[in-house]
């Protein structure tokens, strides 16, 4: 078994978030060994995300279900193709939610949830949501860095320096927090 | 039409120049003094008023018979007139030799002598009347006094000094057949009682000296003509209602042919429609008790579907012209002659190789792997290279894999997308044989966590292992399918896209509902993947509004929208599948498997024909040459993907040289087939009619597997035009 794919099975131990056999697929998409597309497309979820995430914040003020619905729709199908069963889960429910039905709760499916309590039932779990893009996020980026620190110095320890690690992390939140500002200055467009 | 139209024109439009003519002979005899014709007395009133400048010579002309011209034609009389009209000399005049005439200035002679004598203003067309009484323009020899721009005409008797030529002027041709026309007419259709009416009005003219007399005469036989014209025209009339009428009745017979194949092609129409109506039905009932909110999954739909097929398959078969089943028995007994020798060489063969795989044998595998790993870098993560050499590339590795893996893994799925290869690998020999064995795991290992245990396990694995199957002799697409990717999340977007790329499918990429719509009646596409959820608008509109332009490409939706009300309403606004998102490979391709079977099926098909006869005979010794040892006809290579393996690129010192003995040790020739023992062809048959008919119905693709072969010569031409768009 090869350096990454030892690396490769460690990210993956423990963790319930990423569904690996989707996720092996996408990694097979690159060519041998390279993250170039895997990290594209990362890339672009990322921006994605944070945006319809920011969307769904706006669209919950104005208490504007159906939009929000739709906006968790639009997460939900990139979450899942991307193997990101957390969100996706709690991007579905959301979606039902704001179709102002609970799919844990029966009573719901006969009658419509209010505005009010679909609201108050969608803030913790938008809040979740959102925990859980950060950790897939950070899962991601540690992957990339994973595989690209392999690709840079290969026969360095499994270990990786832990200082190495939160500098990269900085890097990359410094860099989130930079896109941030760029996708708050660029008029939000919004998907439905 | 045109036989009524010419003689009217005849009569109406040429009878100003024609009835002098008709007329002059009985005239001629008769009197001098009276202008000849009704048409003569009637064109002189009309000149002398406009111009009674001319009133002298014109009144002392035209009725004197001492103008010398009694027989001449009107038009050579006016043509001498002008000439001897002192008025008019300054434009135009005798010659020199006086045996021809001169227009001086071409723009007076059209001004002012045109309207006044010919009452026209159009040079040409008096030049042209010229020509017709054999006038003939002269070039300028000695004349150039008059200038450049002076016209010439002469005439053999057209002279100034001798009038009695004047008479033998006529028009050229067009008045002798007139004359004969009416000679033929006048005996056809004039009655005995008429006849002799004209002989006595005609014998009568000379003793009455009137002219009255003669007019009568004329106009009577003019009626007579003019019955006669009207009596023919009548007779084409009621020709041609004839034909009419035949004509229409024939476009009534067609119409109502028309009409017969269309109520028979809309009963075809709705009993599809009932089948496809009657397989949502099971698909619901059965999904519903198990997992209701799930989507109609394709494990579970197969099996239905496949029981379905064979009855349906067993009846379109036999209906059939082409009668698949004579290809299916001769495959059958191919199939029974390979494995007896399967058996028989179940011994180890050492370097032997198998024969169906003879060409494109172990070596191209080797010298793949180096091929596939510079397109890899040439493409630098983006798989077009691949894609555009996928036809070439692909044989060769899918015919060599699969026995590698069916020597170990009896009756399980290659999944043929060579050019996966060569990544992750560590060892050197070995590497195929992992990557496949990973493939043909994941599948199966899939298609068993979606579906319950309970669910048929023998049904939903048969098509399973059937589907493996035929993946094995026909490894990759005859030619790379074009697909349209609808999809308005771009990370979805660019997975699938990548993932139709690894696929083997040419991608085109919209993303929205009004876009699919445009590329739609842009392009033709062999498959839709339509998103349901879009802005502007979305994949069940879109559908609608393709359906009302294209009714058989397939169009599958991706949806996560998961409850069999959708599933339905998807359906029943054209869609042809569903691929539940978020989808795997398997799941995209199984997919593409199913509704571009055509793409695949039909280069098997027009395989196995022509492979059979006997016509192939130097592919054949080209195999042997190539193997050295190997003697034996390979009927099973019929099965095998078409020539890029028998054409291959290597040369023949590489297979042998190149044959490994050590990876291979005992291969297994129906290993390449996947064909372990005698039971499983009858599945696989019964699989291969599945096949046909999943063709026939599944995408309603029927209109489309006639004018296959054109569709896929489209598609040769198309296909290195397509690259994936992203």
């Amino acid at each position: 078994m090869s350096l990454t794919e030892k690396r490769r099975d460690q990210m993956f131990q423990n963790q319930t978030m990423i569904d690996k056999e989707v996720f092996i697929q996408l990694i097979e998409l690159d060519e041998d060994g390279s993250t170039e597309f895997l990290e594209g497309v990362a890339e672009e979820w990322f921006n994605q995300a944070e945006e319809t995430l920011a969307s769904m914040d706006d669209a919950l003020k104005e208490k504007e279900l159906d939009k929000f619905s739709k906006l968790a729709h639009f997460l939900k199908g990139s979450s899942g193709q991307l193997g990101v069963t957390t969100l996706q889960h709690s991007c579905t429910k959301l979606q039902h939610l704001g179709e102002q039905w609970d799919d844990e709760d029966e009573s719901s499916k006969k009658m419509d949830l209010s505005e009010e309590e679909a609201i108050k039932r969608i803030k913790p779990i938008l809040s979740r949501a959102k925990k859980e893009y950060k950790t897939a996020e950070k899962w991601l980026n540690d992957y990339l860095n994973a595989n690209s620190d392999e690709d840079e110095d290969a026969p360095e320890d499994l270990q990786t320096p832990k200082a190495e690690v939160t500098q990269k992390e900085k890097d990359l939140s410094a860099k989130n927090d930079k896109k941030a500002v760029e996708t708050a200055k660029v008029p939000v467009k919004v998907k439905s | 039409m045109e036989n009524f139209s010419h003689p009217h024109n005849f009569n109406s439009s040429q009878s100003a120049h024609l009835n002098p003519h008709y007329h002059l002979p009985p005239a001629q005899h008769t009197l001098h003094q009276q202008p000849p014709t009704d048409l003569m007395s009637r064109n002189h009133p009309e000149l002398r008023p406009r111009y009674p400048q001319d009133d002298q010579s014109n009144q002392m002309l035209p009725p004197d018979p001492e103008d010398g011209m009694p027989g001449a034609s009107d038009f050579v009389r006016k043509l001498f007139r002008m000439l001897e009209d002192p008025a008019f000399a300054s434009i135009v005049c005798w010659g020199s030799q006086r045996d021809c005439f001169i227009v001086k200035d071409m723009t007076e002679f059209t001004k002012v002598i045109l309207p006044r004598l010919f009452k026209h203003s159009n040079f040409a067309s008096f030049v042209r009347q010229l020509n017709k009484y054999d006038f003939h323009k002269v070039k300028n020899t000695d004349e150039n006094a008059y200038g450049e721009h002076c016209w010439t005409f002469r005439h053999p008797k057209f002279r100034a000094d001798h009038l009695d030529g004047l008479e033998d002027i006529k028009r050229k041709s067009a008045p002798t057949r007139r004359t004969s026309t009416r000679a033929t007419h006048s005996t056809q259709s004039k009655s005995p009682v008429e006849s002799p009416a004209h002989h006595r009005d005609v014998g009568g003219v000379p003793s009455t000296s009137g002219g009255p007399t003669t007019t009568v005469a004329s106009t009577s036989s003019a009626d007579a003509s003019l019955v006669s014209v009207l009596q023919s025209q009548i007779d084409q009339l009621l020709q041609s209602q004839q034909d009419m009428k035949s004509h229409i009745y024939t476009l009534e017979s067609n119409y109502r042919s028309v009409l017969d194949e269309m109520a028979a092609f809309q009963q075809g129409m709705a009993s599809q429609d009932a089948l496809i109506q009657n397989l949502l039905q099971h698909l619901v009932n059965f999904e519903q008790p198990k997992r209701p909110g799930d989507p109609a999954s394709n494990p579970n739909g197969q099996p239905i579907e496949s029981n379905f097929v064979s009855e349906e398959a067993q009846r379109m078969l036999s209906t059939s012209a082409y009668n698949p089943q004579d290809v299916a028995r001769a495959s059958l007994q191919q199939l029974t002659e390979l494995s007896r020798r399967a058996n028989r060489s179940s011994i180890p063969m050492g370097p032997v190789p198998p024969p169906s795989l003879s060409t494109s044998s172990v070596p191209p595998q080797l010298t793949a792997l180096p091929r596939l790993q510079t397109s890899a870098d040439l493409g630098g993560g983006s798989a077009a290279p691949q894609n555009i050499s996928s036809p070439s590339t692909r044989g060769p590795t899918g015919g060599v894999q699969s026995p590698i893996d069916w020597s170990n893994h009896q009756g399980l799925q290659v999944l043929t997308v060579g050019h996966l290869l060569p990544r992750s690998s560590s060892a050197s020999g070995p590497t195929a044989d992992d990557m496949e064995i990973e493939e043909q795991v994941l599948p199966s290992a899939s298609y068993q966590s979606q579906t319950p245990v309970s669910a048929t396990p023998t049904s939903s694995a048969s098509p399973n292992r059937l589907r493996v199957r035929r993946k094995t002799y026909v490894p990759g697409w005859a030619v790379p399918p074009r697909v349209l990717l609808v999809e308005d999340d771009a990370v979805s977007r660019k997975l699938s896209s990548k993932f139709l790329q690894v696929l083997g499918v040419t991608a085109d990429v919209a993303v929205d509902g009004d876009a699919a719509v445009k590329q739609m009646c842009l392009e033709r596409y062999d498959l839709v993947l339509m998103d349901i959820v879009m802005p502007r608008l979305d994949g069940v509109a879109a559908t609608s509004l393709i359906r009302q332009f294209d009714h058989r490409t397939p169009i599958i939706s991706m949806t996560s929208n998961s409850c069999p009300q959708d599933i339905l309403n998807y359906y029943s606004h054209g869609m042809n599948d569903i691929l539940p998102k978020p989808f795997t490979r398997d799941g995209l391709f199984s997919m593409l498997e199913k509704h571009l079977n055509h793409l695949k099926a039909m280069s098997q098909l027009s395989q196995i024909p022509r492979n059979l006869g006997p016509g192939d005979g130097e592919q054949r010794i080209k195999e042997v040459d190539a193997n050295g040892n190997y003697k034996q006809e390979e009927p099973n290579r019929s099965l095998m993907p078409p020539t890029p393996s028998t054409s291959s690129p290597f040369p023949p010192t590489t297979f042998i040289s190149g044959t490994p003995s050590t990876s291979f040790g005992s291969v297994n020739p129906m290993a390449g087939l996947g064909v372990g023992d005698e039971q499983q062809y009858a599945a696989m048959l019964a699989n291969m009619t599945g096949d046909l008919f999943s063709d026939r119905t599944i995408g309603m693709k029927r209109p489309a597997e006639t004018a296959e072969p054109d569709s896929l010569d489209e598609h040769q031409a198309k296909r290195g035009r397509f690259e994936a768009v992203e």
